[in-house]
């Protein structure tokens, strides 16, 4: 292991010492928009004599390094008349190009390189989704939330993985919870987002730690131009959103974006209201902020350094009182239950570009998530005789992950191929438990248990190379292989983990796609049986829960059709090793116990099933319909038997149709319906007596008794996850109406979250009912959060 | 306005809290109910084979027995009796098909049940050899001077040719004086059972209802073992006749098995999928189980 680290960091060291002093070039940026004045993303920019090119952004923008004097630019995209201009550049320029339209362009014959690639970037599976992507989607809550924007393509959630196999990244850094009110908002606030990347078809072999998916979002750089931002004030939600420059040179760019949310001022004395309608006294609160800032300096035109924070800070509340009475007693009790969790990530990048084919970054980041639970139960009774009995008790409890990340990445171009390498190193600590536990009654004096929890921690070192080759225009390879090597208890695991990737252009837009990936993962999921994200515990591979590993393998096709409509089909399948579940019996987690004890580990997976999606991407009705039929099974030597199970995250039907319709200049419509099939659990299928064997009665048995006075109850499952929750699904539509004034744009959004109204399940736990004939029969009861839910905000934004 | 505002507000409020909660059903993973067969197989007590029928998980569960089921039994696989039904109590709420006499160690068990309802139902299980406990010491009988601590001392030979389960039950039982609700002292009988804590180490334990305690032979498979434990005894000053026996059993897998999954279904948290009983009815639930039990009697007073 020594030896292995010893080799990456000289790897590191090496590269980190190569940054050199920039070459003599000048700053060509600028905007490219189409005649309607919308930008256009994508569009490609290329210097003809020196062989350079670029390609805009969401919002139309370029930045092209060129050489002093002639430059001959081109601009193209696909349906627009290509402009070439002839400039004389002498120092940084800025220039503005619109595109017309090319009505009469029936089969295009694409002759710039970098648009080859880049039309079979968008074909070989990965997902982009820039800021008209989620901003077109209906609000919930008044947000525009990425996350929901990627519920929209095939195969969220992702392939039948379970939620830390999938890799979250904001500029590079891991966020480990990315989840507001327990998964119906992302942390991720739109405002601030550039663009996300979704990694499901293929893995490039820079990407490595999960064994499903990556989500790498970025967040702007910051408007170069001037000072710009929006403030939006929502019923439950506000946001504030500043960008610019920091000094007149405009070398220093800036990001910043606010949310808070207060929808526990409604929920705290609505509930209130409900819980003494029931009897009891009680209240639910909830709420929640996130911070996301970006700081980007420009040295030279060849090096930038990037600043990234990150926070969201959530508090959940729920407290109950209750009292009754009976002939010889009054009894009175509290619950009291909270939890806060949080992420926060810092970042920090320095990119330096050699030359026009030499490009390294250096990346350092601290990531941690913790959640901290707070339980008071207090219970009192008081005989009317006189006399009576009191407990109290109360625990706090937090778990946290702290991860320290360092890597260092280096890319190289030339027209056939993009070659990068790279290292890096993390340190990661996870606790989970750690806290206390505090008891006294009526007999019993304050006792006050410690509660020393499990820390772990681990190193993860890894190396990957990665080359995308074009062979041929139609052709693009894209393979590599990525090595980690995991530290743990004096323990040490190696991954070997090739991967690639071939996408094949038979035909004018029809493409054809494959891939293998390699995968591992360090850390694990503790997923319960029925509850949400927030009853599951991330906890390290250790020696006895190895690191998951697996392979991926995916196949698909894509076609863009007329009219600015395409469609694809895909197909995977997924293997998984060493995943980890609870024991039987142990489907919760018990803080007093270390949880590798409560767990059953060396299980194995597999996921698989098929992805159809249908979209208009472009014109005044954009839309899209994806559907995923997908089977996702476990299976441990301990539970069900050794057979395979259905996981708890396996959805079979998986349906997110959206539509948007522009109506004039003003009005948008849009409407969203997502359907996804319900978690697995366990459900009892029969019950019988143990009557007749209790061991309790064998001194009554050998006595001579003939009656067994007493008998047990045991319930039966026909095996685990045997059944099947009720479907999610919600209808969502939203009205925007958009007025712009100088440099002043008003919006105003009503949106109406799950129209008809359908009970989602949030949380489902078991419960008794007392029939009529005064027996108790078990019920499950569901806990549904959000019902049909119309929200209204105002936005205002200055450019 | 400022009205109109307000009752959109509360409304809106309103239906974000409202209506959370509900009971749902989950029929379709309802099972058909099967038969139900409780028996233990022992070399002291007659052969009792229990019926009853399971029932669904969300009703108040009913004890039902079977009393109109054909019940063969085999040792051996040679035909002991068709078994008839009788019931145990004068209510005629519980019952049982008896077979008069007790089972035979060694011998291999089987029993096949024939209902109109439920079909063929079967299971088998072996009565294994006693244990061969070499010599056994009540060391102490625990009083008042030692917080009623008693202690006792057996040894046994484990069978190497395979892999051996045990349990240990420790009861106390006989005569004493109680004073009744007139203030008489009444001479009655009493029986309690005690939990075993063993010192001597064994691993894969588990415990029958918290008390009494069960074991395999990992650890000591084929050697020599001694057996320490200690257990709480009771005051013997207002008793006439005192007796304690330690019960030293040598259960079958499938005895083993069951007490070993009953302890983690009754261990698993509620609301939660419990740990699955062990249970080896073909076409029904219930255990069908072997003993042998091995009696070290004590008279204490």
């Amino acid at each position: 292991m020594n030896y292995a680290i010893r080799i990456l960091s000289c790897f590191l060291l090496a590269l980190s010492f190569g940054i050199v002093s920039a070459q003599s070039t000048i700053s060509l940026s600028g905007r490219i928009i189409a005649d309607d004045l919308s930008p256009l993303m994508n569009a490609g920019v290329y210097v003809a004599q020196f062989s350079l090119g670029t390609t805009s952004d969401s919002s139309g923008r370029f930045q092209v390094n060129v050489k002093p004097g002639w430059n001959d630019v081109s601009f193209s995209y696909v349906g627009y008349l290509s402009e070439t201009v002839k400039l004389y550049l002498t120092r940084d320029t800025a220039i503005h190009i619109k595109l017309k339209t090319n009505l009469q362009l029936n089969e295009v014959t694409i002759i710039d390189r970098k648009q080859i690639i880049n039309a079979l970037h968008e074909a070989n599976g990965t997902i982009t989704l820039r800021k008209e992507n989620f901003t077109s989607l209906p609000a919930f809550l008044g947000e525009n939330d990425p996350m929901r924007a990627v519920q929209m393509q095939p195969g969220i959630f992702i392939r039948g993985g379970s939620p830390d196999q999938n890799l979250m990244l904001i500029d590079g850094a891991s966020v480990y919870n990315p989840a507001h009110i327990y998964g119906f908002i992302s942390v991720f606030n739109g405002d601030a987002i550039d663009h996300l990347d979704v990694y499901k078809d293929h893995y490039p072999a820079r990407f490595g730690g999960r064994l499903c998916s990556v989500i790498d979002v970025t967040v702007s750089e910051g408007d170069t131009a001037k000072l710009k931002g929006s403030f939006s004030l929502g019923f439950v939600t506000s946001r504030l959103h500043l960008t610019g420059p920091f000094t007149k040179k405009k070398k220093t760019t800036f990001t910043l974006a606010l949310r808070g949310s207060y929808i526990g001022l409604y929920t705290v004395p609505i509930s209130r209201r409900q819980y003494r309608a029931s009897g009891f006294d009680g209240s639910i609160a909830y709420y929640f902020g996130d911070v996301n800032a970006k700081v980007v300096h420009r040295f030279t035109n060849k090096t930038r350094m990037e600043f990234n924070f990150f926070t969201n800070n959530d508090y959940y509340s729920f407290d109950r009182q209750y009292a009754s009475q009976s002939s010889n007693y009054e009894e009175r009790g509290l619950s009291d239950h909270s939890i806060q969790w949080a992420n926060y990530v810092a970042s920090t990048s320095l990119v330096h570009e050699f030359d026009d084919q030499w490009q390294m970054k250096q990346h350092f980041s601290f990531s941690r998530y913790h959640i901290i639970n707070k339980d008071i139960e207090n219970y009192s009774q008081t005989l009317f005789q006189g006399g009576g009995y009191d407990s109290k008790s109360s625990s706090k409890t937090q778990s946290f992950i702290n991860d320290f990340t360092w890597r260092e990445d280096a890319t190289y171009t030339t027209q056939q191929q993009t070659f990068m390498m790279g290292a890096g190193v993390s340190a990661l600590i996870f606790e989970t438990g750690k806290g206390n536990y505090a008891y006294s009654s009526s007999n019993v004096e304050t006792e006050v248990d410690k509660l020393e929890g499990s820390r772990f921690k681990t190193y993860d070192a890894f190396v990957y190379v990665e080359d995308e080759y074009h062979p041929h225009e139609h052709w693009m390879i894209n393979g590599g292989f990525h090595v980690r090597v995991y530290n743990v208890q004096k323990k040490t695991f190696v991954s070997f983990l090739p991967r690639v990737n071939v996408l094949y252009n038979p035909v004018a837009k029809f493409y054809l796609r494959g891939s293998a990936s390699g995968l591992s993962q360090n850390l694990h999921l503790l997923a319960t049986a029925t509850t949400n994200i927030l009853n599951d515990y991330w906890v390290p591979a250790t020696a006895k829960a190895k690191p998951e590993n697996g392979w991926n393998f995916s196949g698909g096709m894509t076609q863009k059709l007329p009219l600015n409509f395409e469609w694809s089909i895909d197909a995977f399948y997924r293997v998984m090793n060493n995943v980890i579940e609870y024991k039987e019996g142990n489907e919760q987690a018990s803080i007093y116990t270390p949880w590798e004890t409560q767990i059953t580990a060396e299980g194995r997976g597999r996921s698989y099933g098929t992805e159809f999606y249908i979209a208009r991407t472009k014109g005044k009705l954009t839309g899209s319909v994806a559907y995923t039929l997908s089977w996702s099974e476990r299976k441990f030597k301990d539970i069900n038997k050794g057979k395979y199970y259905p996981y708890k995250y396996d959805r079979r039907h998986n349906l997110a149709a959206q539509l948007t319709y522009l109506i004039g200049k003003h009005f948008e419509v849009g409407t969203a319906f997502v359907y996804g099939s319900g978690s697995m659990y366990s459900s009892p299928v029969q019950s019988f007596h143990t009557y007749g064997i209790i061991s309790s009665y064998d001194f009554q048995l050998a006595q001579g008794s003939q009656n067994p006075y007493y008998n047990d109850i045991v319930t039966i499952y026909s095996g685990k996850n045997n059944a099947r929750l009720p479907a999610y699904q919600h209808l969502d539509v939203s009205f925007t109406y958009r007025k712009r004034k100088k440099n002043l744009e008003h919006a105003f959004n009503l949106s109406v979250y799950n129209v008809y109204n359908n009970f989602n399940i949030f949380q489902v736990y078991s419960d008794y009912r007392t029939n009529e004939d005064g027996t108790r029969s078990m019920v499950y009861k569901q806990l549904s959060l959000f019902p049909v839910l119309p929200s209204l905000s105002y936005t205002i934004k200055f450019t | 306005m400022k009205h109109s505002l307000k009752t959109i507000l509360v409304a809106l409020s309103f239906l974000l809290v409202s209506g959370c909660e509900k009971d749902f059903m989950v029929p379709e993973a309802e099972g058909a109910s099967k038969l139900v067969v409780n028996c233990r197989l022992d070399n002291q007590r007659i052969i009792k084979v229990y019926l009853s029928e399971s029932t669904s998980p969300y009703e108040s569960a009913k004890l039902k027995p079977i009393t109109d089921a054909v019940v063969e039994l085999y040792s051996n696989d040679s035909l002991l009796g068709i078994l008839p039904f009788a019931f145990t109590d004068s209510a005629h709420t519980f019952g049982c098909y008896l077979q008069n006499e007790f089972a035979r160690l060694g011998n291999k068990y089987s029993v096949q049940i024939t209902h109109p309802r439920y079909g063929v139902v079967v299971a088998q299980d072996i009565v294994p050899a006693l244990p061969a406990v070499t010599s056994h010491r009540l060391i102490q009988y625990g009083d008042s001077t030692n917080q009623y601590l008693g202690q006792h001392r057996f040894q046994f030979q484990d069978d190497a040719s395979q892999e051996n389960f045990y349990r240990i039950n420790i009861w106390q039982w006989g005569k004493g004086y109680v004073t009744d609700t007139q203030g008489q002292r009444v001479l009655m009988d009493y029986g309690y059972f005690s939990r075993p804590e063993v010192t001597s180490q064994l691993s894969d334990t588990a415990r029958d209802y918290g008390a009494f305690l069960l074991f395999s032979d990992k650890g000591f498979n084929g050697q020599m073992k001694e057996i320490n434990m200690h257990f709480l005894t009771i005051d013997l000053q207002n008793v006439e006749e005192g007796n304690l026996v330690v019960e030293f059993t040598s259960v079958s897998r499938a005895h083993y098995l069951y007490y070993k999954t009953l302890e983690q279904y009754h261990n698993s948290p509620s609301g939660y999928q419990a740990a699955q009983v062990f249970g080896n009815i073909s076409n029904g639930y219930g255990i069908f189980m072997g003993e042998a039990i091995y009696s070290m009697h004590h008279r204490v007073k």
